[in-house]
């Protein structure tokens, strides 16, 4: 056997034969590599597993060999491919399972090549037992790497027979290596960014939970507290000798009127969340920001922040999402919220509007009388991770985007007239909605 | 209960801000709205209102800053403070500025009633005892200056004859000017001009 570890080999090789076994496998070989190589490059995310397993396949059919693994060093075994009648390696196996010692040459950037079991060196008695009971006869195993680290590793094995490994062979082999190690990694890394993106998303739903709650909470004490005042008087009214009955009418309509209120409350959160996954339906315009408004009122009370909201008469209806449209506009209150007390402006106001941008397009406008925006970042600020605020995790705006571009809208941020920044984003009309009633 | 106690209601929220105003007409108190601090610090009776029950969070102008406000505007009003999120430190600090109370909504209105009138109470005791001092203070004006360190001598326990020594006169001058300081301060013993004494003292500030 011979191991390449950059310059030192361990022990020459016996079988440093120069060509291909034929000159016929040499021609299909380099066929299938160009082929396979060709395919992966250009594969998308969710076919890579699938199509690396395949070209493993004929890679090993050309050179008449009888597996080819890939395997990990966090997540063992990844892609496989044996021929019929070879035992399969287990998805998840890791190098240390089969030998340590063949693992640490491997991590250390060795290449492994040997024709023959009586190749390997004394000290790899864990791996030649391990071969004797599992494995080929004859084997390269390669160092997978990314980023320039040894990550993991790949195999080609003949079972049936021994076999020689000709330089040109390991050259390609290599190649090999390179090109579906890169994949693997290309794919691992987009799932990975894929299940972040969606753990941030459910993080700031369930902040966006929080605040939600809190609201309700709120918006339902109001009327309830005004219940149980209104009721309590009504019992003294009712328990002192000279009553006049109308200040007990009053006081039992203002219950009944509370209650309503409280009811619908109560019914618009449930119409928030059943709303959930129909994806499109035509929203009007004054509907959504006064849902909006209810929902943001206790935040600005609080933090004792102006909220206007001037919904512009005659605006078509939208279509889209109820739910990620306040979302979003939300998230862009907030965000003004955070942004007055961060500058802890004088002036404490923000105004939500909505216009006609275009006769098709709606436009929804944030202002705030914040700090406003760092020309430094512009509009960086709607990349993942940009923020202003010190506390900021630097996802409304993205989340924000995303909402809107998925309306199929454009969402801008700029400098306010005066002080502050206005964020904008536009939504189409609804296109039937727009035939009817065209804006003045 | 006492139907001449005056209470302010002040709350953003009408129908909360009507709810509460029935429920203390209903005991019996008079009872004025408003929408805001400033509509609540602005109006002319202000400190005419022995209590008033205020929203924590008011729009614009919040309780806190309200009660900060009322302190130089009406030093002898009584605080309750109502709040829709009950928020703990926001209470510590109002209790620790007077407040009576710190209610949540829901409202008891028992609870609130007897914070109204332990308020109404407090102010009132408050403010009887600053006429006391404004009027004694003006009695005390009237004073001569060699009353004025006849009536702090003999308020301080000196005999007649020691504060004759002190001032360098005899005892009988000092019983006549001691005489004219009963008559003006309007004390009926010793005892009464000592009383009056402590509080021209404590409040002198």
């Amino acid at each position: 056997m011979h191991t390449v570890s950059g310059l030192r080999p361990l022990r020459s090789s016996r079988t440093r034969a120069v060509g291909f076994t034929s000159h016929l496998e040499s021609r299909r070989f380099e066929t299938i590599l160009a082929q396979s190589l060709a395919a992966i490059a250009r594969v998308p995310t969710d076919e890579i597993d699938h199509e690396i397993e395949h070209w493993l396949g004929e890679i090993c059919l050309a050179l008449d060999l009888d597996r080819s693994v890939m395997m990990y060093l966090n997540r063992g075994v990844t892609h496989r491919w044996s021929r019929q009648n070879i035992p399969r390696v287990r998805y998840g196996t890791t190098a240390l399972h089969v030998s340590p010692w063949a693992a640490t040459r491997i991590l250390a950037g060795e290449e492994l090549v040997w024709s023959s079991i009586s190749e390997l060196p004394r000290d790899a008695e864990d791996y030649k037992r391990w071969l004797r009971k599992n494995g080929p006869k004859a084997q390269v195993a390669l160092p997978l790497r990314a980023g320039g680290l040894v990550v993991g590793g790949i195999t080609f094995g003949k079972f049936r027979s021994t076999r020689q490994w000709p330089t040109a062979l390991i050259q390609r082999l290599r190649l090999v290596a390179e090109v579906f190690g890169a994949a693997a990694e290309r794919k691992r890394v987009e799932s990975e960014l894929a299940r972040a993106r969606s753990e941030l998303a459910a993080a700031s739903s369930s902040a966006m939970m929080g605040e939600l709650a809190a609201s309700i909470a709120h918006e339902v004490n109001q009327p309830l507290g005004a219940i149980l005042s209104n009721a309590q008087a009504a019992r003294r009214l009712l328990s002192m000798p000279a009553t006049d009955p109308q200040k007990i009418a009053s006081a039992l309509n203002d219950i009944v009127d509370d209650s309503k209120r409280a009811g619908e409350v109560v019914a618009r959160v449930k119409s928030l969340f059943r709303g959930e996954r129909t994806a499109c339906a035509p929203i009007e315009v004054s509907t959504l920001l006064s849902e909006a408004q209810t929902l943001l009122r206790s935040e600005a009370a609080i933090r004792r922040i102006d909220l206007r909201i001037t919904v512009h008469p005659s605006l078509p209806p939208i279509l889209g999402d109820r739910v990620q449209l306040l979302q979003c506009i939300m998230n862009l209150a907030i965000n003004g919220f955070d942004s007055i007390d961060c500058a802890q402006s004088e002036q404490r106001e923000v105004e939500i509007r909505a216009e006609h941008e275009h006769e098709k397009w709606l436009r929804i406008a944030v202002c705030d009388s914040g700090a406003g925006i760092d020309p430094k970042i512009g509009e960086r600020i709607f990349e993942p991770f940009v923020t202003t605020k010190p506390q900021g995790m630097g996802m409304g705006l993205l989340i924000a985007r995303s909402i809107v571009e998925r309306h199929g809208g454009k969402i801008a941020a700029e400098a306010n007239a005066r002080h502050g920044a206005r964020v904008s984003f536009t939504l189409p009309f609804c296109p039937h909605a727009i035939a009817t009633e065209v804006p003045q | 209960m006492n139907s001449d106690i005056r209470v302010a209601v002040v709350e953003d929220h009408e129908s909360m801000r009507i709810a509460l105003e029935r429920l203390l007409d209903s005991a019996g108190l008079c009872v004025t709205g408003f929408g805001s601090a400033d509509e609540f610090l602005r109006g002319p009776e202000c400190a005419l209102f022995d209590c008033a029950v205020v929203d924590v969070h008011l729009p614009r102008k919040n309780g806190l800053e309200l009660q900060a406000e009322l302190k130089h505007h009406a030093p002898f009003s009584s605080l309750i403070f109502v709040t829709g999120h009950g928020s703990l430190s926001v209470g510590i600090r109002a209790m620790r500025e007077g407040a009576i109370d710190f209610l949540e909504k829901p409202i008891d209105d028992q609870r609130l009633l007897d914070a109204v009138q332990r308020g109404a109470d407090l102010s009132r005791r408050q403010r009887a005892a600053e006429s006391e001092r404004l009027r004694l203070a003006s009695r005390h004006q009237s004073l001569t200056a060699r009353e004025r360190e006849v009536f702090a001598l003999v308020t301080k326990g000196l005999l007649n004859k020691q504060a004759g020594a002190e001032l360098g006169t005899t005892e009988r001058t000092i019983k006549a000017h001691r005489a004219r300081v009963m008559e003006k301060m309007e004390a009926e013993s010793l005892a009464d001009l000592v009383r009056m004494a402590a509080i021209l003292e404590s409040n002198s500030g």
